[in-house]
């Protein structure tokens, strides 16, 4: 796609995304809320994955600590604002700290340390009981309204709410965007194309792969702080690893070698679940087939697949898909 | 003091299913480099076809352990020729996520074929019964698990240590290329071994039918469990399984013993600090 | 002041004495040939100087300060960085992003989070201007991986230099290169070396090009340096004749 057409499909697509309440009900409305959290929660993974090269297994650990964090604050203080900021800043803090010792390893080690975290959080949101309500969760969350300095918007419904993780979405999304086209992306890149060779141009790999790790961490824990304020429940489940696997499904499933590929992801896993489960209810089973066709098939994702039509061929880029797809 | 040790041969009965379902993950990590995370998915379905066989047809019992551990073999000799051989020489990463595909797809291909509902059948009854240990009756069934997986132990050493598959095996598991330039069919090593350590752990799951229900979703559960055991004895490293799965059976039997609340997280940790403390694994030589 | 000094290193490998006792200098200018047979320990010398092994005893100071113990990206930005013998790039970035990353680290802009790659003009110049000098100004958007394999040894040779490093050190980077791509990949060496006042230590098997491009010989055996000095003189040493070349013939 030209840059011109780019910018005029995205102009579309926010302008679609901004009118939903509009026109849409609420139903697609309340979906559209989950694929923007996944949607987050897959960029920031694949910043680890496709840019930096980590396959973590523990993102589900950070969501939860950012969605259960937000709702003891919420039961608290019913403020929008100071739960979503103490979730994001809990899962950022313990994604430092988890970090620090996860980038030690790269490859299967690293992959199963974050396991080990994640299921950690995850035990310690089943069994202690005091400050996470155990396997009951924690109930009765209130939809807080939203204080900023003297104003105060109420947000009685989904609509509204709606609005609030749209923006907050877009502008994470955004700012990963940047992040990814700035030296530091690159740097990312260099690192996960050879940490070798990256740590002998000056790069401190480590530094980096924390760095990243913690971002990753902190999409996680935004898209759970935005989870307990709608459905006003926040159970155990979320951090279980097997919900660690659904940004990593997102993210492959759109491509991880595009920075739109986990949006697109979120939006196919969300409706593709949406859409089957009305006919069938295995859905994991036509999942499991999809994913696997993608890994012998398709490893560049939907994107790359789609792209060709649409775009004005870019043999630079397309060739760097598949470059990725065949260096070790 | 009774009741510590009579915990403790509780917790070793239960070890021996961790260690039917770890020796075939680890063993397979070990030669072919991958992480089957369907390996629990595999013992879930040696659990279901071994029901299926004896609970439901009325085999009997043995028939139907070792019908259900050649089933899953030859399911996976087909996912290792089919599916993960066009995978080596990529990312790991890949193999990774290609056995997660497998996980969703078998564990919902259970509940269409088996449905949600299940019984568990009687245990044979050459099987049943108890023997009086520290003044408490212990079950017959657990003496017998105990049996198997040392049996099976003594079986995967002379194996591997006597027999000309087994130096091939480990010939290959330590220098792919020098193997194949000795003319050992490396291609034809991967498959039995695939095949070997998903027998095991058909073995596992078949065994647990008598005493333990199957259910969808224990796949899952299994796999972390092999995994936990397989990083703490070292990937790849038998002995290290067994003394894993001795470690862990035994402890959390303990665990739920003292401390039922925080078993989970403590197992965790132990693989969490295993890594990053002695990545090779605690019985590493 | 000597640019490099290394004083009685020493790595162990097992039973493997790798690198037994080594002394050596390099000062500044020109390029310095590092030679032995295989085995000889060359290779992990170069590690032990680069930062990608630690040495078991000894120590190493570059331009007048210690960095027996730093990590390579720290020795890396005190001038000091090298290429590998097995190809080592990074294979899904473009060349010219091969190049951007080595120059934006070094001008301490490599974690810059916000602001494009493009907003960084300088750094764009100069990856550009070592493109056209590596002759790879044409493949400049190809991804390294796709590229021949002599252009990636070129291109190699422009991430080592890429960071204006005081000192290079290059881990035979003819390998795999026909003679005629050699001597091209040698000249270039030459060049680049007095045009950015940059000093090479290289580790080369092919005599020839050892002795046409070194202006001193340092000939390694068995972990240690057997002999120092001007190409002719080890041309006529009868040590470095016997344990040495007469492996080669």
């Amino acid at each position: 796609m030209s840059p011109r057409a780019r910018r005029w499909a995205l102009g579309a697509l926010l302008v679609l995304l901004v009118s939903l309440p509009v026109w849409a009900s609420r139903y697609v409305v309340y979906l559209t809320i989950h694929i923007l959290l996944l949607a987050l929660n897959a960029a920031g993974f694949n910043l680890l994955f496709g840019y930096t090269g980590l396959l973590s297994f523990g993102q589900a650990g950070f969501y939860a600590v950012g969605a259960y964090t937000c709702a003891r604050i919420l039961l608290a203080w019913p403020s929008l604002l100071p739960g979503v900021l103490g979730g994001t800043v809990a899962a950022t803090l313990s994604a430092v700290l988890l970090g620090y010792l996860s980038v030690r390893h790269t490859r299967i080690y690293f992959s199963m340390l974050t396991l080990a975290f994640g299921m950690m959080i995850f035990s310690l949101a089943w069994k202690w009981r005091a400050v996470t309500g155990g396997d009951d969760g924690l109930v009765g969350v209130p939809r807080a309204p939203l204080e900023l300095w003297a104003l105060t918007v109420p947000l009685p419904t989904v609509e509204r709410y709606y609005v609030v993780v749209l923006v907050a979405v877009v502008a994470a999304v955004a700012l990963l965007h940047r992040l990814v086209r700035s030296p530091l992306g690159l740097a990312l890149q260099a690192v996960r194309d050879s940490e070798v060779r990256a740590e002998h141009v000056g790069l401190p790999v480590r530094r980096l792969r924390l760095l990243s790790f913690a971002v990753a961490g902190t999409c996680a824990g935004l898209a759970g702080s935005l989870l307990p304020a709608l459905e006003n429940t926040v159970t155990p489940p979320i951090a279980h690893w097997t919900a660690s696997a659904e940004p990593v499904l997102a993210a492959l499933l759109g491509g991880t070698q595009r920075f739109g590929g986990p949006l697109v992801g979120a939006f196919l896993l969300v409706v593709s679940k949406d859409v089957i489960v009305r006919f069938t209810v295995h859905w994991s089973l036509v999942l499991g087939a999809v994913v696997i066709a993608l890994v012998l098939g398709f490893r560049g994702g939907v994107v790359s697949v789609v792209e060709p039509w649409l775009a004005r061929p870019r043999p630079a880029r397309r060739a760097v898909a598949r470059a990725g797809e065949q260096a070790p | 003091m009774e009741v510590l040790a009579y915990q403790g041969l509780i917790g070793l009965s239960s070890a021996m299913y961790l260690w039917l379902i770890s020796a075939g993950l680890t063993i397979i990590f070990g030669v072919l480099g991958v992480l089957n995370f369907a390996h629990g998915s595999l013992f879930m379905l040696g659990g279901y076809l071994a029901y299926t066989l004896y609970g439901l047809v009325g085999l009997p019992f043995s028939v139907s352990v070792l019908g259900s551990m050649a089933a899953v073999a030859l399911l996976g000799a087909a996912m290792e020729r089919g599916f993960l051989r066009p995978l080596y020489g990529l990312d790991p990463s890949y193999q990774l996520l290609l056995t997660f595909g497998f996980v969703l797809l078998l564990d919902d291909a259970v509940k269409l074929v088996w449905g949600g509902v299940f019984r568990i059948p009687p245990i044979p009854r050459w099987l049943d019964g108890a023997v009086v240990v520290f003044g408490r009756p212990f079950p017959l069934y657990n003496v017998f698990l105990i049996a198997v997986g040392l049996v099976v132990g003594l079986g995967l050493w002379g194996l591997f240590d006597r027999t000309w598959w087994g130096r091939s095996v480990r010939a290959t598991a330590a220098d792919r290329e020098m193997a194949a330039a000795l003319g050992i069919p490396t291609p034809r090593v991967f498959s039995s071994v695939f095949m070997l350590g998903s027998a095991l752990a058909a073995l596992g799951g078949a065994l647990g039918t008598p005493v333990r229900p199957v259910a969808p979703g224990i796949g899952a559960a299994m796999i972390v469990q092999a995994v936990i055991i397989t990083v703490i004895g070292g990937l790849g490293n038998l002995r290290g399984a067994f003394a894993g799965s001795l470690l862990v059976g035994v402890l959390s039997s303990y665990g739920t013993l003292w401390f039922p609340e925080f078993e989970l997280f403590f197992v965790f940790a132990i693989m969490a600090a295993v890594l990053l403390v002695r990545p090779q694994g605690l019985f590493a030589s | 002041m000597s640019l490099l000094v290394a004083e009685g290193l020493r790595k162990r490998f097992g039973d493997l004495a790798a690198v037994d006792g080594v002394d050596l200098q390099v000062e500044e200018g020109g390029c310095v040939a590092l030679i032995g047979p295989n085995g000889a320990g060359k290779t992990t010398l170069l590690n032990l100087l680069s930062g990608h092994l630690l040495p078991d005893a000894g120590r190493i100071s570059f331009r007048g300060e210690e960095v027996t113990r730093l990590p390579p990206h720290a020795r890396v930005r005190r001038g000091l960085s090298r290429s590998f013998q097995v190809m080592t790039i990074f294979p899904q970035l473009s060349a010219r992003e091969n190049l951007l990353v080595p120059v934006l680290a070094r001008l301490r802009r490599a974690t810059e989070p916000l602001r494009p790659v493009d907003a960084f003009p300088e750094a764009w110049e100069e990856a550009d201007a070592l493109l056209r000098d590596l002759g790879l100004l044409e493949a400049a958007d190809m991804p390294a991986a796709s590229l021949p394999h002599g252009d990636q040894r070129r291109l190699e040779l422009g991430i080592a230099v890429a960071s204006r490093p005081r000192l290079c050190l290059l881990d035979e980077p003819s390998s795999g290169l026909n003679p005629l791509e050699r001597a091209g990949l040698l000249d270039l060496v030459r060049r680049l070396g007095a045009e950015r006042a940059t000093t090479f230590l290289v580790v080369e098997h092919d005599m020839d090009v050892v002795f046409g491009l070194a202006h001193r010989v340092v000939v390694m055996d068995r972990g240690r340096v057997l002999a120092d000095g001007p190409p002719e003189a080890i041309r006529a040493d009868p040590r470095v004749r016997e344990t040495y070349l007469g492996e080669e013939e």
